[in-house]
């Protein structure tokens, strides 16, 4: 039983730690407040039951009311969820069982997974301003620069490797070593054919 | 003949931990080890317990059938961790009273349930749980977590809760107990009366209180006899769900 409480511990420490960064998190959970959620993951023997307050998520392991929309649904399933276009999809291909308002649960789906996180903002809380925004524009420069360089480097790995180390084949040694082998296999094919041949002539 | 009753006056005595103390002296040394420990007390919880006891209060609120719109008393409620989760879940129509011996105790609980914007809904009241200033028939569930060895007459506490609460409502009392795995047993008793002390005084500088939780841990009733006194006020269906290897069980008795 405290595995379950374990797991569902987790869920929500880690739900609620994103929802906290949300910009937008108070807002969606105040319109879904007060709604019950009950989930069946089918790799999980029970349900956990999601109870959305303006404050925050809490996710229980036992409810004894009726929640307002019951679904079960596999793990691998939850991500398109949020997709309204594919819910129907879902439920027909049976990855998807509901029960109750599906207009409620997709947002309720939304509230998990379209989240509007400013993480300079986030970090600055740790790091201070300066620092964070130095972060965040460094990383924002860093993958810019990191693309294009990208590029770059792989074709001059491709040349260091080649040609200063000669660790790997050039491609022109490639083309020779693969007639090599065409040729190695055609000579093989004769001297076969010629054993073939005199082992014949022997047996008779 | 005065004598004779000075003497039986005298005898009105009770545990504190492993010493005996007049009765009426319990509730104030009680008092004591809470005002030192309460502004300490969340981080001592977390750390003298490596955190498993916010899994322990998670399997309670599980056992709770809490719902919207209910009312719930968190009796012995401390810094609030029950009150918290029965506030979100039962709402904006339900209600739950913090209850407290302590006034220190609550008020470090209210600063930290306002500051997780816990409002509305919720009401501090000090009171001792062996005389609950409530009506009856009034809650849907009580819970006193952690709190009931700390109770100097325990049947009575009991015979209050069952009182204030509604027919069908239910009674969870979570509570150290008695584990019966000897390797378990030696290992806690070391922990118990070696390290937890000495981690008491190092970060909270006080090492008394936290001999007084070892003490009062090993003088509280154990499984079935906390059962036969549930019983005893009224309550039926109990039951009991060890923890942690009996080192903490639950109970769950109705009203009906
Ligand atoms: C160990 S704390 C538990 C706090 C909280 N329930 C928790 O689980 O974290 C015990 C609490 O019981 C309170 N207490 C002790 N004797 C009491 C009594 N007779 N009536 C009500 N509360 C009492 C103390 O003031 C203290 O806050």
């Amino acid at each position: 039983m405290p595995l379950l409480n374990l797991i569902s511990a987790g869920v929500e420490t880690g739900i609620n730690s994103l929802q906290q960064w949300d910009r937008q998190g108070q807002a969606r959970r105040k319109k879904l407040a007060g709604k019950v959620f009950s989930i069946e993951l089918k790799e999980l023997p029970k349900p956990f039951y999601f109870v959305i307050s303006t404050q925050q998520v809490d996710v229980l392991g036992e409810y004894e009311g009726t929640p307002d929309v019951r679904v079960k649904l596999s793990v691998t399933a939850l991500d398109e969820l949020k997709d309204s276009a594919k819910t129907t999809s879902l439920i027909k291909q049976d990855k998807l069982e509901v029960e109750g308002d599906i207009q409620l649960l997709q947002q309720f789906a939304q509230l998990l997974t379209e989240m509007d996180i400013d993480w300079e903002d986030e970090l600055s809380r740790y790091l201070g301003d300066v620092l964070a925004h130095k972060l965040c524009y460094g990383l924002g420069q860093a993958r810019r620069v990191a693309g294009r360089q990208l590029c770059r480097i792989q074709r001059n790995v491709a040349e260091v490797i080649t040609e200063e180390y000669r660790l790997a084949p050039s491609p022109l040694e490639v083309a020779f070593f693969c007639d090599q082998v065409t040729q190695l296999e055609q000579h093989s094919e004769q001297v076969f054919a010629r054993l073939d041949k005199l082992l014949g002539r022997v047996v008779k | 003949m005065t004598e004779q009753v000075d003497n039986a006056i005298n005898q009105e005595t009770t545990h504190f931990g492993y010493q005996t103390v007049a009765k009426a002296d319990k509730v104030e040394k009680v008092a004591e080890v809470f005002h030192s420990v309460a502004t300490k007390y969340d981080v001592m919880n977390d750390f003298m317990s490596l955190g498993i006891h916010r899994v322990w209060k998670r399997f309670a609120i599980d056992c709770s059938g809490i719902r919207p719109g209910q009312k719930v008393l968190d009796l012995a409620g401390g810094t609030g961790d029950l009150t918290a989760k029965f506030s979100r879940v039962v709402g904006e129509q339900g209600h739950v009273v913090l209850a407290d011996i302590n006034d220190s105790m609550l008020k470090v609980g209210r600063a930290k349930l306002r500051d997780l914007g816990i409002e509305g809904n919720v009401e501090y009241v000090q009171a001792n749980a062996e005389a609950l200033p409530f009506p009856d028939n009034h809650f849907d569930l009580v819970t006193i977590a952690f709190g009931l060895r700390n109770v100097t007459d325990k049947d009575k506490a009991i015979r209050s809760m069952f009182r204030v609460l509604k027919p069908g409502g239910r009674l969870l009392v979570l509570e150290f107990s008695k584990t019966e795995q000897p390797m378990l047993s030696k290992l806690y008793d070391f922990y118990s009366f070696n390290i937890l002390p000495a981690m008491g005084k190092v970060v909270a500088n006080d090492s008394e209180s936290y001999r007084y939780l070892a003490e009062s841990i090993r003088m509280h009733p154990d499984q079935e006899t906390l059962k036969g006194m549930m019983e005893q006020a009224g309550f039926e269906g109990v039951e009991y769900y060890n923890m942690t290897g009996g080192i903490v069980a639950l109970h769950r008795g109705y009203k009906f």
